[in-house]
């Protein structure tokens, strides 16, 4: 530590010799708790060499040392309290304790009652402590049984047409309520089914004479044009797969483009602008020129344009639009 | 008493822990009292205002910022009490009947007839004081009565260190000359009574 005389003094000090300004200072930084080692060294040597620093040193002691008195201190803290009391209400011990209880109680349980939802859910993570809003996967589960029913009796429906002849088909479809349209649109339900989808399938595992029966069922469409009926009619029979596909012969087909150009000969379709002889005579020709019904298929609709996603399934509910241009969409 | 043991005990007083509250009182009242007496004199006026600091911190601890000592907020608090009381009562001291007892305080409750030489002493320290600029007054008592460092003083009361200390060492000399004087003047009335 640096000495802590100062190197100025105070205006009234300014007539002190020299030697008693130093002494001051040095009983000051004494005082202060300033003094370093050579401090109080230098007021070793002042007081040997004038007897008067040490009654100075005395002096002031004597006045810091009367600070170091105790003093009696009234005691305000009842008071005090009593004062506090009036403003802010003290809890008594007894009813803190209980407070205090209950608080640890209402943490104890929270913290019990996570612990049991932590363990529960990392045990038993299916088990529903809270009743959860319905998933859509649920509400959709009901519509799926109904598409299942409905594809069920559109099979049935089906075996029931293959049955009869071709030209009681428009007697059967006024029975039925199944048109081309609805083929369609349960095929395209059957299509988030696969079950309902395989039951359609092997419903269609029919002798290849009774096929004719759906070429009837498809004159019911609603559609306009028999080239968008015929649209139709490749878009279900895409959608049926392969078994149908086989199960056309060529005899079969003729059998089909036959029918084709009866359909205006039927009640429904005959009252129908545009669907004159010529446009059936367009669809039923090559039907009855193709070997098999997917060499027909083939020429009616253009090969798919190669691209990146190629190997992705076609959407077998898709009419190509070249075939929709003039006749308007399906359902 | 150590800064988190002081928190905790402000912090129970604030939630209303009346113990803590009553140990917090027991805790400082001393040394607010002492700065009180030796700032005013009056024994009366501290325990006055001693009271009224404590109800006011204890009536406000939510907005105590345990970042700071406590002790510095209550003298704070208490000091800013003594000097509105000071002010409501300077009025009175400016009265020509009263004029210059204002700066003097009432005479102490201790006598200096009870022969007890240590309360003669406190009255002299007592009495002197009021006699020392209130500034000094208040620094040596903060200073020697209440062990404060020079830093502190000067942060309560708002002045550079190096003020603090030459009021101090003022202060300090001047009270070295008047207690030596007033201790003069009391051996003088003790011969004459002998």
């Amino acid at each position: 530590m640096t000495s802590a005389i100062p190197g100025h003094h105070n205006d009234g000090e300014r007539d002190e010799p020299t030697s008693q300004r130093d002494l001051h200072a040095l009983i000051d930084s004494i005082f202060d708790g300033d003094a370093s080692a050579d401090d109080a060294s230098k007021l070793h040597r002042l007081a040997d060499d004038d007897p008067r620093a040490i009654d100075e040193f005395a002096r002031m002691r004597r006045v810091v040392d009367a600070f170091r008195e105790p003093v009696e201190t009234p005691d305000a803290t009842d008071a005090v309290l009593r004062r506090v009391h009036g403003q802010r209400q003290w809890l008594p011990q007894r009813l803190r304790k209980t407070v205090t209880l209950s608080r640890v109680c209402v943490a104890a349980s929270l913290v019990l009652a996570a612990g049991v939802i932590a363990f529960i859910d990392r045990h038993a993570p299916q088990a529903k402590l809270v009743q959860q809003a319905e998933p859509i996967a649920r509400l959709a589960e009901p519509l799926s049984e109904t598409t299942s029913r409905s594809t069920e009796q559109l099979a049935s429906a089906i075996r029931e047409a293959t049955r009869i002849e071709a030209t009681r088909v428009e007697s059967l479809a006024d029975a039925q309520p199944v048109t081309a349209v609805d083929v369609v649109r349960e095929l395209r339900l059957s299509a988030a089914e696969p079950a309902a989808a395989m039951r359609l399938r092997a419903s269609l595992k029919t002798p290849t004479a009774d096929m004719r029966g759906y070429a009837g069922n498809f004159a019911r469409s609603d559609s306009s044009s028999p080239q968008l009926a015929a649209a139709q009619l490749v878009n279900w029979a895409s959608s049926t797969g392969d078994a149908l596909l086989a199960a056309f012969d060529s005899d079969s087909l003729r059998s089909l483009s036959d029918d084709v150009r009866n359909w205006p000969r039927t009640t429904s379709l005959s009252a129908k602008p545009g669907a004159d002889a010529g446009e059936l005579d367009a669809v039923a020709g090559p039907m009855q020129s193709a070997p098999t019904l997917g060499s027909w298929i083939r020429g009616l609709v253009p090969p798919p344009p190669v691209d990146e996603q190629a190997n992705e399934p076609t959407d077998p509910t898709i009419v190509p639009s070249h075939l929709l241009e003039s006749s308007g969409t399906l359902p | 008493m150590e800064r988190a043991e002081e928190r905790e005990m402000m912090r129970k007083a604030a939630a209303g822990d009346r113990e803590a509250a009553a140990k917090c009182i027991r805790t400082f009242q001393p040394s607010v009292y002492t700065y009180i007496l030796r700032m005013s004199g009056r024994p009366d006026v501290a325990e006055d205002i001693v009271q009224e600091a404590f109800v006011r911190v204890l009536t406000n601890l939510h907005r105590f910022d345990d970042r700071y000592r406590f002790s510095t907020w209550l003298f704070t608090i208490a000091r800013r009490l003594y000097v509105n009381a000071c002010q409501k009562m300077k009025p009175r001291y400016d009265t020509s009947i009263v004029d210059g007892w204002g700066a003097k305080p009432m005479p102490p409750e201790a006598s200096i007839d009870d022969g007890d030489a240590m309360s003669h002493a406190r009255s002299s320290l007592n009495r002197v004081l009021q006699e020392l600029p209130a500034t000094q007054r208040e620094v040596i008592v903060l200073f020697h009565q209440l062990d404060w460092p020079i830093a502190l003083i000067a942060e309560h009361l708002g002045m550079p260190e190096g003020t603090v200390k030459s009021h101090l060492h003022r202060g300090r000399k001047k009270l070295r000359d008047l207690l030596e004087a007033s201790e003069k003047d009391i051996a003088q009335v003790e011969d004459v009574w002998a």
